[in-house]
């Protein structure tokens, strides 16, 4: 969504009555009904109504809380390219490892073993330097470090990404002596397990992104809504008038009531277990 | 740190994906990480979500349970839209509960819910 700019304009509306027609229903029926509501025509001013400039204080706080999302969710998927790229050296290491144990065992040229073991150093050199290298705000998540971010202000706002150490020693992989097929095996199974340990975090961050898109989502919609109050104004002119709009949501949902339920199967399912 | 919490003989309390039900003695359990809690007594069936803000609250217990929360906005936000619609005066309550939704903080979101609802119901008994 493109970022909303809050403008003076969007308080110049006319704040006039728009009444639904379930709100003049309402007011209908009470009318058949007869019933004294002179006590309960309080004006709504006196309730906990929200004014247009309000609203949109509250919108720009939402706005920030959108902001601070969308910067984790950045570092995040910089973060997760930057496995990937570990992930594709982790790959060709594996790969190198699988090459060596065949030129041992004569399936290709011996004499690629210096070279091919000059390759496999070189990619765990470039892992470190990815490991080392790929920090933010001075934290290095790839080395380990746990990302803290201030999702919003008072307690339990801060929303931590933990880290992982990516980098060979920490994944158990050292440049090896090939010196036979069997340390070329015992190097190949190293890159598989780091592969599998690189890949549990991927999808670890991936869940995290996943958050953050839920959130920023969930701050789009709510700022839509809250700057189309703003923009469509509703002012009921009392407590009752609220009341009776809501009687008439309330009857509408009633008839439109279809067998689709809200929920999702999960969630059914595990709410019938109460 | 851990949430403490005491439950009565026979309560039900849902954690995580899984429903656990307490034996005939009081039981007070620690319990440490991020899985969704929710206690019997905040449960709200959705044949008992029979009005409007009782809906809010049915899909924020919904999305907190919900491995893709994301499933639920469009019904959760079509209803806002007519709640805020029939009676603007929820609006603050509505910042409320988004906000804590935005932190991700679902629970408390529903305690936010229930004062909608006790909002509402005040206004239906001024209808």
């Amino acid at each position: 969504m493109d970022k909303l700019t809050l403008t003076s304009s969007m308080l110049n509306k006319p704040q006039v009555a728009k009444p639904t027609s379930e709100t003049a229903n309402a007011r209908k029926s009470n009318d058949v009904n007869g019933a004294d509501k002179a006590s309960q025509s309080r004006p709504i001013k006196d309730e906990v109504s929200l004014s247009s400039t309000n609203i949109l204080e509250k919108v720009s706080g939402i706005q920030s809380l959108l902001e601070n999302v969308e910067n984790i969710s950045r570092t995040l998927n910089m973060s997760i390219e930057s496995v990937d790229t570990v992930l594709n050296k982790l790959e060709e290491a594996g790969g190198t490892a699988v090459q060596i144990k065949k030129a041992f065992s004569g399936e290709v040229q011996q004499d690629n073993v210096a070279a091919l073991e000059e390759r496999f150093a070189a990619l765990l050199n470039d892992i470190d330097n990815l490991a080392q290298n790929t920090g933010f705000a001075g934290e290095n998540l790839l080395n380990g470090d746990n990302l803290v971010f201030e999702v919003g202000s008072g307690a339990g706002s801060k929303y931590v990404v933990e880290g992982f150490k990516l980098s060979s020693d920490a994944l158990n992989l050292r440049p090896e002596q090939f010196s036979s097929a069997s340390v070329a095996d015992s190097a190949y199974a190293s890159v598989t397990q780091a592969v599998d340990e690189v890949r549990v975090f991927r999808a670890q961050l991936v869940g995290d992104v996943n958050e953050m898109n839920t959130r920023k989502a969930f701050s789009e919609s709510t700022i839509e809504v809250l700057i189309s109050s703003i923009q469509n104004p509703v002012e009921q002119e009392s407590v009752s008038d609220e009341g009776a709009a809501l009687l008439a949501l309330q009857t509408k949902q009633m008839l439109q009531n279809s067998e689709a339920s809200l929920a999702g199967e999960g969630q059914k399912s595990l709410l019938d277990q109460f | 740190m851990a949430l403490v919490i005491d439950l009565k003989p026979g309560e039900k309390i849902l954690i995580g994906t899984a429903v656990i039900t307490n034996d005939k003695q009081r039981t007070r359990i620690h319990i440490a990480g991020e899985a969704p809690i929710l206690r019997e007594k905040d449960v709200l069936q959705e044949e008992e979500a029979d009005t409007p803000c009782k809906k809010i609250y049915f899909l924020i217990q919904c999305m907190y349970l919900a491995r893709n929360p994301r499933e639920y906005h469009a019904k959760y936000f079509a209803i806002v839209k007519d709640i805020l619609q029939a009676a603007p005066s929820t609006s603050p309550i509505f910042v409320k509960i988004n906000e804590q939704i935005i932190k991700g903080h679902y629970y408390k979101a529903l305690k936010e819910g229930q004062s909608l609802i006790e909002f509402e119901d005040n206004l239906l008994k001024n209808s």
